[in-house]
C-alpha cells in the first residue's frame, strides 16, 4: 500500500438488474495497486454480481467501470481487458481437456501470443509458487478441490494480470482444503498483488484485507479497515452479519 | 490435435476433390454417341446380369457386372442401327420411369410394356416383343391341373410391383392376393417356398423360369377369353423421354428391320442363354452351403468390391457428415446478439438459425432413400446436373449425417459445463478461441460414441442407395440372388460382411475413446529437476513416481 497513487480501477454509479429485480444498486469504489479488498455479504446481496460485472462476465445496467481512467464498457475489446484482470472461480473452472501446465500455458499462448517455451517456463513458475509444481502431467479430474483451486490461481497468476479477482474461492471446498488455498493467497497478498476477493471467511479477511467492504441488498453498506468493518462495525446490518459468524464460531479473530 | 484435425482436412479435401474428378470424368465421353439404356438386370431372359461377358453380354455402366438377355440383345441392335455407343445402367424396376423422365436414362428397354398408365410420363416406340399372359404354379401342387383363369379359383397369389401382371391378379376368382414384390427372382422363390400358390407373369418370363426350375410349371392363359387384357398391354415396347421424337423415329425404324422370326429366335437364344439354364447347375437337391460357396467362387471379388463401396460410402459420407455437423452445431451455439447491437445483425442471426434448423428438420425428417432419389433424378430433371450415383451416394449420406451430428454437436457443446466458457473468457479468449481450445475438443470426446453410431448406420443405410444405381454391397448381392434365385444364401453371405465391417469400426472406434481419454494414471514431476527447465522435460517421466488414480 504505501504510496497513495492512481486507482487502478473505479467502478462509478454501478447498476446491474435481472428483469425487475435490482442487484446492484449504485456501487462506487476504487481499488488502488496493492490493494487487498475484501468483499463480505450475506447470499444475495450482490458480491458475486459486482465481481462479475468487473470481469464483464455480466454488463452492467449501469454506470462506468474505469481501468486506469479508461472506461471499458466502451471501445475497447473486452479480451484485451480481460487478459489484465484476472479471476478465480468457485468451482475452479479448469479445463478439463488439458494437463495443468497446459491449463496454464494455454491463455498465454492464445490470448497474449507468447510462444511456447515462455509459456511453459513462465507456467512452471507460477505452479511452482503454488506448489502444484509436481502435478503437471495430471488432469484436473485427478485432482482434489484444494489442489484444482491452487492450479486455477496460477493459471490466473501465469498471465501476470494487474489485478486477480477472486469470486468465494474456497467455498465449495472441504474444511481441510481451505487452509492450503487460503495460504497461497496470502503469500500473493504479502507479494504485493493487487486482488478483489469476495469471500466468507472473515479470519482471513481481517488478517489479509488493507479494505473490507459489506455489502447489503445490493449497496455497500460499510467500509473501511478490518479493524473498522469486522472489529468495530458501525452498521446494524453489518453487525448483525457479523454475529452470526461469532454465533457459528466461524471467526476467530 | 490441430495438425490431426489439419489431416482429416487435408484427406477430406482430396477425398472430395477425387469424388469430383471421378463424377466429372463419367460426363467426359461424348453423350450424343452414347445410348444409355436402363434396365433391372435382373428379369430373365429379358435381362440379367453375370459375373463374365460371356454369350455376347455388355459391361454394366459403373460395375464389374455384365448384362445380358433379350433386352440387351435388342438395346445392341438398336445402338448399332442408330450409330450410338450401348451403356447399360443397371437400375432398380420403380427408379427406370423417373430415370427417362428425368433424362438420367435416354431410354428404357426392360421387358415394360407400354400401358396406358406409362404412356402419360413417358412416350413408347412401337413393340418389339409381344407377351402373352402366362400363370407360374408349383409342379405336383394344388394347382397342377389347372388350365384356365378359373382353375386358379381361391389361389394364394402375387405378382410384381407396378406392372400390369399385378393388376390382372383381381381376374382370379376369388384371389388372395398378396402384397407385390419387388422383382420375379423374389416372386418365384416366393412360389417354390409356398408362400404363394401362383403367380402371373408373361410368356417369356414364365418359360424362362420353369426352364430354369424343374419344380415350376407355366399355364398358358394367353387363350383364355376369362381374362380381359387391353391389347396394348401386351406390347413390350421401349421407353423414352416424353417428346423426344427425334430418337423414337430413330428406334422405330431400327425396330423396323427386325423381322418376327428373328425376334422369336433371339428370344429363345436368350431363354437357352440365362444363367440358371446353364445345364451344369443342379436343381434345388443342393444344400444352401453349396450356394454359398458356388457365390463366393463367383461372385466373391463383387461381394468385396460391393464391400469396399460400402465402407468407402460410410467412410467418406461420416467424415464429411462430421465437418457439416460440426459447423452446424457450432453456429447453433452463437449466442443471440445483444438488444444494443443493429437489427440487422439481428435479423441475418435468425435467418440463419432458421435455415439451419430446417436443414436438420428437413433431412433428419425424410428418409434417406426418398432423398437419394429426388436428389439423383431431381438434379437431373430440374437443373440438368448430371451426378454419377456415387457421387449423389456421397452427398446424401453427408448431408444425412450432418444432419444428425449437429443435433449431436450441439448437446455436447452444451453439455460442457459454463464455467470453462467464462474462465476462458475470463483469461479474455474470444469466442472461437473458447470454441477451439476448450470446447470443441471436449465435445469431441463427448460425440465419438455418436460418430460411432453414425458410422455404423451408414454402413447398413448405404444399402438403400441401390435405388440410384450405386453398386453397393446390397446391389451386388441383389444380383447375385437374382441369378440364382438364391436369397436365403446371398444375404447370409452379406448379412456376415455387414457385421464384420460394424463390427470391427465399433473396435477401432472404442480403441480410439481410450487413447483420447490417455492414461487414468500421472507421473509426479522431481521437484530437483526443475531447476533445470530442460532437464525437467526429459526426465518428466523417469524420476516421478507413479501415482495411481481409480476412475
Amino acid at each position: 500500500m504505501g504510496e497513495v497513487n492512481e486507482p487502478i480501477l473505479q467502478v462509478k454509479h454501478l447498476r446491474k438488474q435481472f428483469g425487475n429485480n435490482e442487484v446492484l444498486m449504485d456501487i462506487d469504489f476504487d481499488t488502488y495497486p496493492s490493494d487487498v479488498v475484501c468483499i463480505i455479504g450475506a447470499s444475495g446481496s450482490g458480491k458475486s454480481t459486482l465481481l462479475r460485472c468487473i470481469n464483464l462476465l455480466e454488463t452492467p445496467t449501469q454506470g462506468v467501470i474505469l481501468f486506469h481512467g479508461e472506461n471499458i464498457l466502451k471501445g475497447t475489446k473486452p479480451s484485451e481487458y480481460r487478459a489484465k484482470v484476472g479471476m478465480v472461480f468457485q468451482s475452479f473452472n479448469l479445463f478439463h481437456n488439458m494437463t495443468v501446465l497446459k491449463n496454464c500455458m494455454v491463455g498465454m499462448e492464445k490470448v497474449l501470443k507468447k510462444d511456447k517455451a515462455y509459456a511453459e517456463e513462465n507456467a512452471l513458475k507460477y505452479l511452482k509458487k503454488v506448489g502444484m509444481a509436481q502435478y503437471i502431467n495430471a488432469k484436473p479430474a485427478q485432482l482434489s478441490g484444494g489442489q484444482q483451486q491452487r492450479v486455477a490461481i496460477a493459471r490466473a497468476l501465469a498471465m501476470e494480470p494487474e489485478i486477480l479477482l477472486f469470486d468465494e474461492p474456497t467455498s465449495a471446498l472441504d474444511p481441510q482444503m481451505v487452509g492450503e488455498v487460503l495460504e497461497v493467497m496470502r503469500d500473493l497478498a504479502h507479494d504485493g498483488l493487487t486482488m478483489i476477493i469476495v469471500t466468507h471467511e472473515m479470519a482471513f479477511a481481517h488478517d489479509v484485507a488493507s479494505r473490507v467492504v459489506f455489502m447489503d441488498k445490493g449497496v455497500i453498506a460499510e467500509e473501511g479497515t478490518p479493524q473498522e468493518v469486522i472489529e468495530n462495525p458501525k452498521n446494524e446490518r453489518t453487525r448483525e452479519f457479523l454475529s452470526r459468524f461469532h454465533n457459528q464460531g466461524g471467526g476467530n479473530f | 490435435m490441430k495438425k490431426r484435425i489439419q489431416r482429416i482436412a487435408v484427406f477430406l479435401l482430396a477425398t472430395v476433390l477425387l469424388a469430383g474428378v471421378a463424377a466429372g470424368c463419367s460426363n467426359a465421353g461424348d453423350r450424343r454417341k452414347v445410348l444409355r439404356v436402363g434396365m433391372e438386370c435382373n428379369y430373365a431372359p429379358y435381362n440379367w446380369s453375370q459375373a463374365t461377358a460371356d454369350n455376347g453380354a455388355v459391361k454394366i455402366s459403373n460395375s464389374n457386372e455384365y448384362a445380358n438377355g433379350y433386352d440387351v440383345m435388342m438395346a445392341q441392335k438398336i445402338a448399332d442401327a442408330t450409330g450410338r455407343r450401348l451403356e447399360i445402367v443397371k437400375t432398380q424396376w420403380g427408379g427406370l420411369a423417373p430415370g427417362v423422365v428425368s433424362g438420367k436414362l435416354d431410354a428404357v428397354i426392360a421387358g415394360m410394356s407400354a400401358t396406358s398408365d406409362r404412356k402419360s410420363t413417358v412416350d413408347f416406340t412401337d413393340n418389339y416383343y409381344r407377351a402373352t399372359i402366362y400363370a407360374l404354379v408349383k409342379k405336383g401342387g394344388k394347382f397342377t391341373n389347372a388350365k384356365t383363369l378359373a382353375d386358379l379359383k381361391g389361389a394364394v397369389c402375387t405378382s410384381q410391383q407396378d406392372t400390369i401382371w399385378y393388376d390382372l391378379l383381381k381376374q382370379i376368382p376369388g384371389a388372395q392376393i398378396q402384397p407385390a414384390l419387388a422383382d420375379v427372382s423374389s416372386m418365384i422363390v416366393s412360389l417354390q417356398s409356398g408362400k404363394c400358390e401362383a403367380l402371373l407373369v408373361d410368356k417369356p418370363t414364365a418359360l424362362a423360369a420353369v426352364y430354369a426350375n424343374k419344380d415350376l410349371q407355366n399355364i398358358d392363359l394367353g387363350g383364355d377369353k376369362d381374362l380381359k387384357v387391353p391389347e396394348e398391354e401386351l406390347d413390350i415396347a421401349v421407353a423414352v423421354q416424353k417428346g423426344n421424337t427425334e430418337l423414337k423415329d430413330s428406334i422405330n425404324k431400327a425396330l423396323a428391320d427386325i423381322s418376327e422370326s428373328e425376334r422369336s429366335q433371339m428370344m429363345n437364344q436368350a431363354i437357352k442363354d440365362q444363367p440358371l439354364s446353364n445345364g451344369k447347375i443342379p436343381q434345388n437337391d443342393e444344400g444352401s452351403l453349396y450356394w454359398i460357396g458356388k457365390m463366393l467362387n463367383e461372385y466373391g471379388i463383387l461381394f468385396l468390391q460391393g464391400a469396399g463401396v460400402t465402407l468407402l460410402l460410410a467412410l467418406v459420407g461420416t467424415l464429411i457428415g462430421c465437418i457439416i455437423g460440426l459447423l452446424v452445431g457450432v453456429l447453433r451455439t452463437i449466442p443471440k446478439p445483444k438488444k444494443s447491437r443493429n437489427p440487422l445483425l439481428k435479423c441475418l442471426y435468425w435467418l440463419l438459425q432458421f435455415l439451419l434448423a430446417a436443414y436438420i428438420e428437413i433431412f433428419r425428417g425424410t428418409p434417406m432413400m426418398v432423398q437419394a432419389m429426388v436428389l439423383y433424378f431431381g438434379s437431373m430433371s430440374v437443373f440438368h446436373l448430371d451426378m454419377t450415383p456415387m457421387f449423389a451416394g456421397f452427398f446424401i449420406v453427408s448431408i444425412n449425417t450432418g444432419a444428425y451430428m449437429a443435433e449431436s454437436v450441439r448437446g455436447g457443446i452444451e453439455s460442457v459445463d459454463a464455467g470453462q466458457t467464462e474462465a476462458a473468457q475470463a483469461l479474455g479468449m474470444t469466442h472461437w478461441q473458447t470454441m477451439e481450445n476448450v470446447i470443441l475438443p471436449q465435445t469431441f470426446r463427448i460425440i465419438l460414441p455418436q460418430i460411432g453410431n453414425n458410422l455404423i448406420i451408414n454402413i447398413k443405410d448405404t444399402s438403400v442407395l441401390n435405388v440410384i444405381s450405386v453398386t453397393e454391397l446390397y446391389y451386388e448381392a441383389n444380383s447375385a440372388a437374382g441369378v440364382y434365385y438364391k436369397f436365403f444364401e446371398a444375404f447370409s453371405i452379406i448379412c456376415v460382411i455387414y457385421f464384420i465391417m460394424t463390427f470391427v469400426c465399433s473396435r477401432l472406434l472404442r480403441l480410439m475413446e481410450r487413447k483420447i481419454d490417455g492414461s487414468n494414471y500421472y507421473t509426479l514431476v522431481d521437484l530437483d529437476a526443475m531447476a533445470d527447465p530442460t532437464g525437467m522435460v526429459a526426465g518428466r517421466s523417469q524420476k516421478g513416481g507413479m501415482h495411481k488414480w481409480g476412475k
